[in-house]
């Protein structure tokens, strides 16, 4: 029986408009986390989310089953990611203003505040930072299968279909891709009983 | 031969995409040596440690939940045919009906007449000489009529703005007499008041007047008080409860700190005991 995304994408490609646009909304955010993890970047995080549903919206009529849609639309935004990617190098980007810097107003709020735990909250947050600092440190071929394997869900399987890779070139990247991490991490002093003590 | 799992088996143990037999091989042989064992814990404790990288939240885009996207219908044909078809098929119920109650269409003069069957319309009422005559003749007598409903009706209008006339010209008349009887009295009323008496009458008046402003003063004097003093009563109320909140605020925030404060010196002193024991044990 077909799932609620495969009836979505066959009314789509039949030109329903509303199917499409619930289409976009179900998965716009999963493509925008994935683009964001990839280049921890908001900007670009944005375009590649546009100019993927805007490539789906485009070829819709192509995909042949619907089965088929998750790895295809991966596929997309991991081509956009790459293109970006190459752009990138090419120039040379200096930030016209570091939002990550600029000090937000600080509101206290005895009831709603950080007050529960306010060192596990920092600690948190700088880990976060410092995860995606370490992402970007990976080739792009490592950091794409850790994003789609440990943030997108992907199945081996779905994954050696975005890339066209096999199976076992996929847990071979991620295998080294986690290794890569971990002498990161090493390198910067990040170890795992640091935070859970 | 050796059983050590290699990476893609690792990883599959990793994500927990082994079957039951596989899982158990690595459990097993996990259990039995150590330094893959090791291996296996860092490759999880990064795993671990990228959970901290959560979802970033993001605002859907505007979407317009309408049906007019021009590009998709021309890409797609199935669309097309269907709008087509749709035309076809009011066309064809248009024929059908026609048929069916055999609709007659005739265009005259300018005019399209749409019947049932044959039946011809009956020929127009106006090209009839004989009641075109009666008709005028019919006409005729009703402006007659209405000549004369209108000249009665201008009579009577007449009479009645006359009546109405002579009954105001009446009334004018009796109120000058009433108004010049009354002047008359008044004259004869009038006498010279003498200037003593005015004086007495001002002083009077004065006296009255600053009487009456001094206790308007003292009244509107007493308002303001009770008015001020009840201004204060309720300010005084909201503020008290407010330092109430406030100190409410302050203690659940103190007390919160504290217990979390003990909390965490508990959690280090259990620590140092561990590491002392710890140590002592390996000396």
């Amino acid at each position: 029986m077909p799932d609620q995304t495969e009836i979505l994408i066959l009314k789509a490609k039949k030109g329903d408009t509303i199917a499409f646009n619930k289409l976009v909304g179900g998965w716009y955010k999963r493509i925008y986390n994935f683009g964001y993890k990839y280049f921890s970047d908001h900007d670009q995080a944005m375009d590649i989310t546009q100019k993927t549903f805007i490539a789906i919206h485009k070829n819709l009529v192509r995909l042949e089953s619907p089965q088929k849609f998750k790895g295809w639309l991966y596929k997309i935004a991991l081509n956009y990611c790459r293109e970006e990617d190459r752009k990138q190098k090419k120039k040379w980007i200096l930030p016209f203003v570091n939002f990550k810097t600029e000090k937000e107003e600080f509101v206290f709020n005895a009831y709603e505040s950080d007050l529960d735990d306010p060192e596990k909250s920092f600690q948190k947050g700088e880990l976060a930072e410092l995860m995606a600092k370490a992402l970007g440190k990976l080739n792009s071929d490592q950091r794409a299968v850790i994003i789609m394997k440990e943030y997108e869900c992907l199945k081996f399987k779905e994954i050696a279909e975005v890339l066209n890779i096999s199976e076992n070139t996929v847990k071979s990247r991620l295998y080294y891709g986690l290794k890569s991490l971990k002498a990161i991490l090493n390198k910067w002093n990040i170890k795992h009983q640091c935070y859970y003590f | 031969m050796s059983n050590r799992p290699d990476q893609s088996t690792l990883i599959s143990y990793l994500y927990g995409e082994l079957d039951e037999q596989e899982n158990n091989k690595v459990k097993a042989y996990l259990e039995e040596n150590l330094e893959v064992l090791k291996e296996f814990e860092a490759l999880q404790n990064t795993r671990s440690l990228l959970s901290h990288l959560e979802d970033v939240p993001v605002n859907q885009p505007f979407i317009l939940n309408t049906d007019h996207s021009g590009f998709t219908r021309q890409k797609n044909p199935q669309v097309f045919w269907q709008r087509w078809s749709g035309v076809a098929a009011a066309l064809l119920v248009i024929l059908i009906s026609v048929v069916v109650w055999q609709l007659n269409f005739e265009i005259e003069n300018n005019e399209l007449r749409i019947g049932f069957q044959d039946q011809k319309t009956p020929p127009a009422i106006e090209n009839d000489p004989v009641y075109s005559i009666q008709n005028l003749q019919d006409q005729e007598e009703y402006l007659k009529m209405l000549v004369a409903e209108v000249l009665k009706e201008k009579q009577e209008n007449e009479l009645l703005e006359m009546q109405d006339w002579k009954s105001n010209i009446h009334n004018e008349v009796n109120a000058l007499k009433i108004s010049i009887s009354q002047q008359k009295s008044i004259q004869l009323a009038q006498k010279p008041i003498p200037n003593q008496e005015m004086t007495e009458l001002i002083n009077q008046i004065r006296e009255d007047n600053y009487t009456a402003m001094i206790k308007l003063l003292e009244y509107s004097n007493e308002q303001q008080k009770v008015y001020a003093q009840e201004m204060l009563t309720n300010f005084n109320d909201y503020l008290e409860g407010k330092r109430k909140k406030d100190l409410e605020v302050i203690e659940y925030a103190i007390n919160n700190l504290k217990s979390r404060t003990d909390l965490k010196q508990e959690e280090t002193e259990i620590m140092i005991t561990k590491l002392i024991t710890q140590l002592n044990e390996e000396r």
